[in-house]
């Protein structure tokens, strides 16, 4: 048997047994000294056979534990940066040559299947630190809160983490039942020149907001099944968008952004033509964009992200899980109204959600996962992405007015930096700016115009409970807005420290 | 760029030209030194040179594979640069800790890591309280020192705990 496999079994029965587990974890928490005489015996038998180590195990929930913990730490060489000294003579019990051909086994699994375990009916088993995390383990810095509900089985391991099949997340729409959705872990195998887990890497973003004016991203109205519906429309921008990914080439991004729906089919197809022809020399290694794909057969659109590789093959896709419907106050803010004039009390967005969450290997960037506008703010996926911190990037296209460091959007990336310990990106598009500022204009409320467009927000998670997230946010004018792109690389020593939240009124 | 970087590059085009003209015996001379330069900058852990090379390799790599109707030979190269790529990505991904002497001289995270755990084991937070460092400088460290041979480190429960290993000298 592969440890791999025995850390399924074991996981699985840990999994069943959660409260008393915790019980467990809190006693070795109060006895280091025990927990380290434990650990050894259970290394002990995994150096002679993972069989030994199962059979030790038993069904002893204890010792279930213990064992699964050495497994973990046998993985542990490959979720660092820093070669084991195998030939130490201080330090004979290290793992980098304990059970050699299960380690070959194992790399070899992971590339050729993207898991270790051999079943993946129960899910994935990967590494849990991305690439950024190779060098630092944010688990060793950034410990579990004491309390009964911050108690999660995952936190018990280093270096594995179970990718299960599938995750419950809400309704689509209010009243609607939850739906499952499935998870995969996939990497990407590609040629790579960048070495995101060498800590000196400070790669450059740029954000091309792509939809300026108001006009460039059409917000289509109509009534279907007795309630009102919006649809929006982006303009085909391919020169623009293709003068972007030059000027970004020329400035040294590596990541670029297109927000929420910004490009359509004729856009696209320049991004990745634009793409195509920086690929040898260029330093653009991958574009996200977010599209809105018709659909082909009289359905709804689906409202996307498409990932691009340095030659602008599309490599990868996350559809938008939930959909963003707007209450009386936001269509009376983005002035959205129907044909005969009369202010919207609700739209609903016209799409297909998608069934699958996906979190991405890349080799020149990290983990990267992807969450449409409104999938941020939803209780899942964010909170299992959170709770698993195993994500490098959180990415988050949006469609809407300027970002702050105030807004929603900073709210909930501020949140899923701090509680996932991952970078996060949001980027936006300018159109729905020029709606927000005409009904400030009209209800006299002058001071909240936009003039500075916020396209891009950046955030850099804290290091420890004792450190503050970072935060840089990316402006255009609103009146003119060239160059048409931002670009910052990723310094966040540079950026202001984000304050903690202030509670809610009424907490 | 150093000059040894634009050895490497023009090591790299000469490969490209000669794919293009199809002189595969020119093409095959430069891979194998470009093979032989990766592995003499794996063995000496030269970090800056295998990012040079990568650099060259991951270019050729997608040249190459930007080329319409590409045959068998060409597909042939296509598909050693890529494994020399990943050999290389797979070297730049790993690296050998600092030796005990630079990990632990005076005044350097490693050697307050290790004198805060001559009063016994403790946890990475632990550490950054006792030291006074950064939890990014404990962090950044421990990994490093682990990989040396300096502590060894266990579960209990949630936490980590790190040791010195016996025989180590803060």
């Amino acid at each position: 048997m592969h440890p791999a496999d025995l850390f399924m079994r074991l996981w699985r029965r840990l999994e069943e047994h959660r409260d008393e587990v915790r019980i467990l974890a809190q006693g070795l928490e109060a006895d280091h000294a025990g927990a380290g005489r434990l650990a050894e015996e259970a290394a002990d038998r995994l150096r002679r056979s993972v069989r030994t180590l199962e059979e030790w195990a038993g069904s002893d929930l204890g010792r279930s534990l213990a064992a699964a913990q050495a497994v973990d730490a046998w993985f542990a060489p490959l979720t660092s940066r820093y070669d084991v000294r195998a030939d130490d003579p201080l330090a004979p019990e290290l793992p980098a040559e304990r059970l050699p051909a299960e380690r070959l086994e194992a790399r070899r699994r992971l590339n050729r299947d993207g898991c270790f375990n051999a079943d993946p009916k129960d899910g994935q088993l990967i590494l849990r630190p991305g690439l950024l995390a190779r060098a630092m383990n944010i688990r060793e810095t950034a410990p579990p809160g004491a309390d009964h509900d911050a108690f999660d089985p995952v936190d018990l391991f280093a270096n594995l983490l179970v990718v299960p099949p599938t995750l419950t997340i809400g309704a689509e729409r209010e009243g609607d039942q939850e739906r499952r959705i499935a998870v995969e872990y996939r990497r990407i195998v590609a040629v790579s020149d960048q070495d995101p887990s060498d800590p000196a890497w400070t790669p450059v973003i740029g954000v091309v907001p792509l939809a300026e004016a108001e006009d460039d991203l059409a917000i289509r109205q109509f009534r279907r099944d007795g309630e009102d519906w919006y649809d929006p429309a982006p303009r085909d921008f391919s020169r623009r968008a293709a003068d972007a990914i030059a000027g970004l080439a020329q400035q040294g991004a590596n990541f670029v952004l297109f927000p929420e729906v910004s490009v359509q089919a004729d856009t696209l197809a320049a991004i990745r033509e634009a793409m195509r022809a920086q690929a040898v020399d260029g330093p653009i290694r991958y574009a996200l964009v977010g599209v809105k794909e018709e659909a082909q057969e009289g359905g709804r659109p689906r409202n996307r992200a498409l990932l691009l590789d340095r030659r602008g093959a599309v490599i990868a896709g996350q559809t938008k899980l939930h959909c963003w419907d707007l209450d009386s106050d936001q269509c009376r803010s983005y002035d959205l109204r129907d044909r005969n004039g009369r202010l919207l009390d609700c739209a609903r967005e016209d799409i297909e959600t998608g069934d699958r969450f996906t979190l991405f290997e890349l080799p020149d960037l990290g983990r990267l996962a992807v969450a449409i506008c409104e999938d941020l703010g939803r209780t899942q996926p964010s909170a299992w992405i959170a709770s698993g911190m195993m994500v490098d990037w959180l990415v988050t296209p949006v469609m809407d007015s300027g970002l702050t460091a105030e807004r929603w959007q900073a709210k909930e990336g501020a949140e899923s930096s701090r509680a996932g310990y991952c970078r996060v990106i949001v980027a936006n598009s300018m159109a729905l700016s020029h709606r927000f500022n005409r009904y400030c204009r009209t209800n006299g409320e002058e001071d909240s115009v936009i003039e500075a467009c916020g396209v891009a927000l950046m955030f850099q998670p804290r290091a420890s409970e004792a450190g503050a997230p970072h935060v840089a946010c990316l402006t255009l004018p609103l009146s003119d807005p060239a160059p048409g792109h931002v670009c910052a690389r990723w310094t966040p020593g540079d950026w202001p420290a984000l304050p903690d939240p202030e509670p809610e009124e009424g907490e | 760029m150093s000059t040894l970087d634009s050895a490497f590059q023009r090591v790299g085009d000469d490969l490209l030209d000669a794919i293009g003209r199809q002189d595969w015996t020119v093409a095959d001379a430069e891979l194998e030194t470009l093979a032989q330069e990766a592995v003499a900058a794996t063995v000496a852990n030269r970090r800056d040179d295998l990012a040079a090379l990568a650099r060259v390799a991951a270019r050729c790599h997608t040249a190459l594979s930007l080329r319409d109707d590409p045959g068998g030979e060409d597909l042939h190269r296509l598909g050693q640069l890529r494994a020399l790529a990943v050999m290389i990505a797979a070297a730049r991904g790993r690296t050998p800790p600092r030796p005990a002497e630079s990990l632990t001289a005076p005044g350097t995270p490693g050697a307050a890591v290790l004198a805060a755990l001559r009063s016994g084991p403790q946890t990475c937070p632990a550490l950054v309280e006792a030291t006074g460092l950064s939890a990014e400088e404990v962090g950044g460290v421990l990994p490093e020192l682990r990989a040396a041979g300096l502590i060894h480190s266990w579960p209990a429960g949630r936490l980590t705990v790190n040791a010195l290993r016996s025989g180590s000298s803060p």
